[in-house]
């Protein structure tokens, strides 16, 4: 190729990127700059060869690119300051476009970077977390080591029990924390490194010194961060125990979102300090208490080894004569051992389908919203752009002028709805109050979805700001100019009806969806507890783990309520195993699902919720007994079996007859019932109708108490610090032992409201999002209708239309709009609830509201038809202002 | 008139001032004028040029040599375009004359 061929590509390219210039700035110089150049570049070809030719043709360019930026970018800011002038004209607009935008991408990032944050989020600081596997359910020791020993499944399998209580004194007094009991090779399985010292490993063998791991946070927090630490003493339950390491930051444990470990102990522990190893715990197979996780040998298949270890446990079923051993359905299953929340691979559609159609349903109505709004912009500035068209302004000019202004409400929406995800995503910390052993989550912004929502609303903006621009840069100047916008009439497929059309249908589907799940929680929080909740307060106590025996423990509890019962202002006291309205921890309920045998009829019934509650509970608590009586001492030492129960069971079991004095067969022993309560809300969870059992509290429990302790309940006069004054007893009793989980029941109820009016406040938000988007799409549509058919109207109410019919004739549009869209709206929550339906469903039996709820089916469309309509009206009786003459005169 | 010319302001407002002179004369000019060490490039040329008349230093002229391409333009001074450059000039001449009278060169 000769120099004079190049010189030829160089012109044409020179040319393209010369037609890149704004049109002022072509119309002005173009076809002399690129006559110039095309000049200049032929000459020094020609003259000089390739030597000269090559470095000026680089300069050539180089300047050219370097104006092309210049002249772009002065344009550029000429347009944004124009974007912007135009944007404050219509506040309205631009704060419902912002707004509706922002809405979308901050819920789209906060609800994407929470499941990020939970669902696909993997437990912090392990190896390799793919490769974990756990056991769904737990089993006893003895299993644990046959399937690690002899199933040839696993590299290698570890287990532990959680979550543990533990009393912990480093000098500065008892407090309580949680931790897991954990087999040797617990941290090599999960494969983490000590931060301080070592870990637990195989080591630490039966009889050794008792050891303990503390995690960092603890060791952070509560120790000074001391560097020192290993090898240091703490009492652990009483007992004095070595800290051995501490974990690495983050590091919570192999399951730290059910039970996040503060403390790590091995099982080989003596039962001193940890008492939960007691009572067969590491020797009787129906102790299945411990979890497991390990990693498959190489090779193995996840399918392959679950279904080798289920044969395995039907096997030691049989070989032990197990009583369940003919039961039918999965005895192992594995999930995920490495995933903060053991969710399979396929199971993950159904956790997020829900939230993703919420979250893209509203995205969807965002978007639909602001297309409509620009669209409607876009015809009434049809007149603007016409003007300045026929002054002279380029196409290309204005289609840019417009992309800008969509660009910069896309950006304006982004950064709102940034605000929104960060302030969204702080809303978790409101559930730390009512979450005892709490992993801070860390949410953060997930910028890959703030980036897809931003970039998918930006792009909804460009499209919808940009078609309407090019039609209407295309359109007839001299027509625009006289009309300022065709009149056309009602077009059903217009692309203005379509959006509104499935802007109702949207917001309808978003507003069945989170009706639903409002009306839920609204009556699970309105159900009457049953009893007066004022001036009672609960505590926990736990000697044991503050290191008393058994005798120690049973004689400071015989004594306990009376002293109490002493304190000035106190009404009444008891000790109990389970309280009512628990919500995740705290004093549990011992819900056994038992199956009673009703032998008269010889029929099974419903199962029955066990609480086990000590002499004085319905009397302090405030529980009716509609007959018989409640406990009393000697029923607490066993002397003879009996039973309260609560009115329902009553009822289910003896209808015709009292049934004080009845028997009944509860966890294969018979107990005589002495006393029927009247019904309490015992959960979180409504369970009206569900059968409810009282059993006295045998002493025996004081000696091992569960993981919440022995709860003390105590009913004062107003104006009482009960807890203070209890705290003050204990301690001159013995100052070893900790009281912890003290709160007054009124404020346990808040707790749980509190979860009630977060979800509520949360979904109402999302749902009224919808419904006002709707509403104002519906609204900007009707008034600019309005606008484009001022002659019609004009000339109608010279020919003698009066307000009424003119109000008709503009709500009928929007009338048929609601109705139509209602349809699609009901045809598309169904199919959406297809979708979730295993969610749903869920979510139903929970809630105890179904998506065929009445007042959803009815309500929410009623809803929804009057606010779109009563945003029609707006629009409709302005036009009733309409001067005929003004109207006419305008042509 | 206190404008600040930008060096490509001041030098094609001096290649103006010897005439009226289209794009391509201009560059040329100043080339010369400077001894080869300032080329304007096409693409400065013409947004210099444009920012001149939009700052109304420089106007078109309708006058132009009868066999001439008819794309080309011709530029002159506007009075305000003569002031400004005899403001640039003599305060030029002024830094010069601080210079001379300073440094012995």
């Amino acid at each position: 190729m000769s120099a004079g061929q190049a010189a030829g590509a160089a012109i044409h390219a020179y040319r393209w990127l010369a037609r890149g210039f704004p049109e002022e700035f072509q119309r002005a110089h173009g076809n002399e700059l690129v006559a110039l150049s095309e000049d200049l570049i032929q000459h020094v070809a020609a003259r000089q060869g390739w030597r000269g030719f090559l470095p000026f043709v680089a300069g050539m360019f180089g300047d050219l690119i370097m104006r092309l930026i210049a002249e772009l970018s002065a344009e550029f800011w000429l347009n944004v300051k124009y974007a912007l002038r135009t944007l404050r004209k219509s506040p309205g607009f631009a704060a419902v476009s912002i707004l509706s935008l922002g809405m979308g991408i901050g819920m789209g990032t906060s609800v994407y970077s929470q499941l990020e944050s939970t669902v696909f989020r993997e437990v912090p600081r392990v190896a390799e977390p793919k490769g974990l596997v756990r056991f769904q359910r737990p089993a006893g020791y003895p299993d644990y080591e046959d399937y690690r020993d002899h199933s040839g499944q696993f590299a290698t399998l570890a287990a532990y029990l959680a979550p543990v209580p533990f009393v912990v004194n480093w000098g500065a007094g008892p407090e309580r924390a949680w931790g897991h009991l954990v087999t040797a090779d617990y941290f090599a399985t999960l494969g983490v490194a000590p931060y301080l010292g070592r870990l637990i490993g195989p080591e630490d063998k039966p009889g050794g010194l008792p050891v303990a791991v503390l995690s960092h946070r603890y060791w952070r927090d509560k120790l000074g961060a001391r560097r020192d630490i290993a090898g240091s003493s703490i009492r652990i339950n009483g007992q004095a125990v070595t800290v051995i390491g501490v974990g690495p930051p983050d590091f919570l444990g192999a399951s730290p979102m059910m039970a996040a470990a503060d403390l790590f102990l091995p099982t080989s522990i003596q039962t001193r300090v940890a008492p939960e190893l007691g009572s067969g715990a590491l020797t009787d197979r129906r102790v299945a208490a411990f979890q497991l996780f390990g990693r498959l040998r190489p090779g193995v298949k996840v399918s392959e080894a679950e279904n080798a270890l289920d044969t395995m446990a039907r096997n030691l079923e049989q070989q032990r004569n197990d009583p369940g051993k003919d039961h039918k359905g999965r005895r192992v299953t594995l999930l995920p051992g490495g995933r903060l929340i053991p969710v399979r691979d396929e199971d993950l559609p159904t956790v997020t389908a829900f939230p993703a159609i919420l979250v893209g349903l509203m995205l969807w109505i965002a978007s639909a919203n602001v297309a409509t709004m620009l669209l409607a912009r876009a015809l009434a500035r049809r007149k603007e752009i016409a003007v300045r068209l026929a002054i002279g302004a380029g196409r290309g000019r204005i289609l840019r002028q417009l992309l800008t202004e969509s660009m910069l409400l896309a950006i304006a929406g982004g950064a709102v709805g940034l605000l929104f995800a960060y302030w969204s995503n702080s809303t978790t910390e409101w559930f730390r109050p009512i979450i005892p052993n709490y992993m801070d989550l860390q949410l953060r912004i997930s910028w890959t979805a703030a980036g897809v929502t931003f970039l998918l609303s930006a792009l909804t903006g460009i499209l919808f700001g940009l078609a309407p621009a090019l039609a209407a840069t295309r359109s007839d100047i001299a027509s625009a100019l006289k009309s300022g916008g065709a009149t056309r009439g009602f077009r059903w497929f217009s692309t203005r009806n379509i959006l509104v059309l499935q802007q109702v249908a949207g917001s309808l589907a978003l507003l069945l969806m989170t009706g639903f799940i409002i009306l839920g929680f609204q009556r699970t929080a309105n159900v009457d507890v049953g009893f007066d909740t004022s001036n009672l307060y609960t505590m926990s106590l736990d000697p044991v783990r503050d290191g008393y025996s058994a005798e120690q423990a049973r004689d400071f509890f015989d004594k306990l309520p009376a002293k109490v019962r002493e304190i000035d202002g106190i009404v009444a006291a008891t000790l109990t195993q389970s309280a009512p309205l628990n919500l995740f921890g705290g004093q549990s309920i011992v819900a056994t699902k038992q199956d009673f045998l009703d032998e008269a009829a010889g029929t099974r019934v419903k199962p029955t919720r066990i609480e086990h509650v000590g002499s004085g509970y319905f009397e302090t608590i405030g529980i009716p007994l509609v007959a018989g009586r409640g406990f009393q001492t000697p029923d607490e030492r066993g002397e003879a079996r009996v039973v309260v129960v609560n009115e329902n069971m009553a009822r289910n079991f003896w209808p015709n007859t009292t049934a004080v004095g009845q028997t009944v067969d509860l966890q294969g022993k018979r107990y005589e019932v002495v006393g029927v309560a009247r019904n309490v809300r015992s959960t979180f969870v409504i369970d009206e109708g569900a059968n409810g059992a009282y059993l006295p509290v045998a002493q025996s429990a004081y000696a091992t108490p569960s993981a919440q302790g022995v709860t003390l309940m105590v009913r004062s006069r107003p104006g009482i610090d009960v807890i203070t004054a209890v705290r003050r007893l204990v301690s001159s009793q013995d100052a070893n032992v900790t009281v912890f989980h003290a709160d007054s029941i009124e404020n346990q109820v808040r707790n749980l409201l509190l979860l009630v009016k977060i979800t509520t406040v949360l979904y109402g938000a999302i749902g009224l999002f919808g419904l006002l988007l709707a509403a104002i799409g519906l609204a900007g549509v009707t008034a600019y209708a309005v606008v484009q058919r001022t002659k019609e109207i004009g000339i109608r109410m010279a020919l003698g239309a009066r307000r009424l019919d003119v109000v008709r004739l503009v709500m009928r549009e929007g009338t048929w709009m609601v109705a139509v869209g209602t349809v699609f709206g009901f045809a598309a929550a169904y199919a959406l609830v297809q979708t979730a339906s295993t969610y749903l469903s869920a979510l139903s039996q929970v809630l105890q509201t179904s998506m065929t709820d009445p007042l959803l089916l009815i309500g929410a469309p009623l809803l929804l038809a009057g606010l779109a309509l009563a945003a029609c009206y707006w629009p409709a009786r302005r036009s009733t202002r309409i001067d005929p003459l003004a109207a006419l005169r305008e042509e | 008139m206190a404008i600040h010319l930008k060096p490509n302001w001041f030098h094609v407002l001096l290649a103006l001032s010897e005439g009226d002179q289209h794009g391509y004369a201009i560059m040329q000019s100043v080339l010369e004028h400077t001894g080869g060490k300032v080329r304007l490039w096409p693409a400065t040329l013409y947004g210099t040029l444009k920012k001149l008349v939009d700052a109304g230093l420089i106007e078109e002229t309708g006058d132009r040599p009868a066999f001439d391409d008819a794309r080309r333009r011709y530029y002159r001074l506007t009075p305000e375009g003569q002031a400004a450059l005899a403001a640039e000039s003599s305060r030029l001449r002024e830094l010069v004359r601080i210079l001379d009278s300073r440094v012995p060169l």
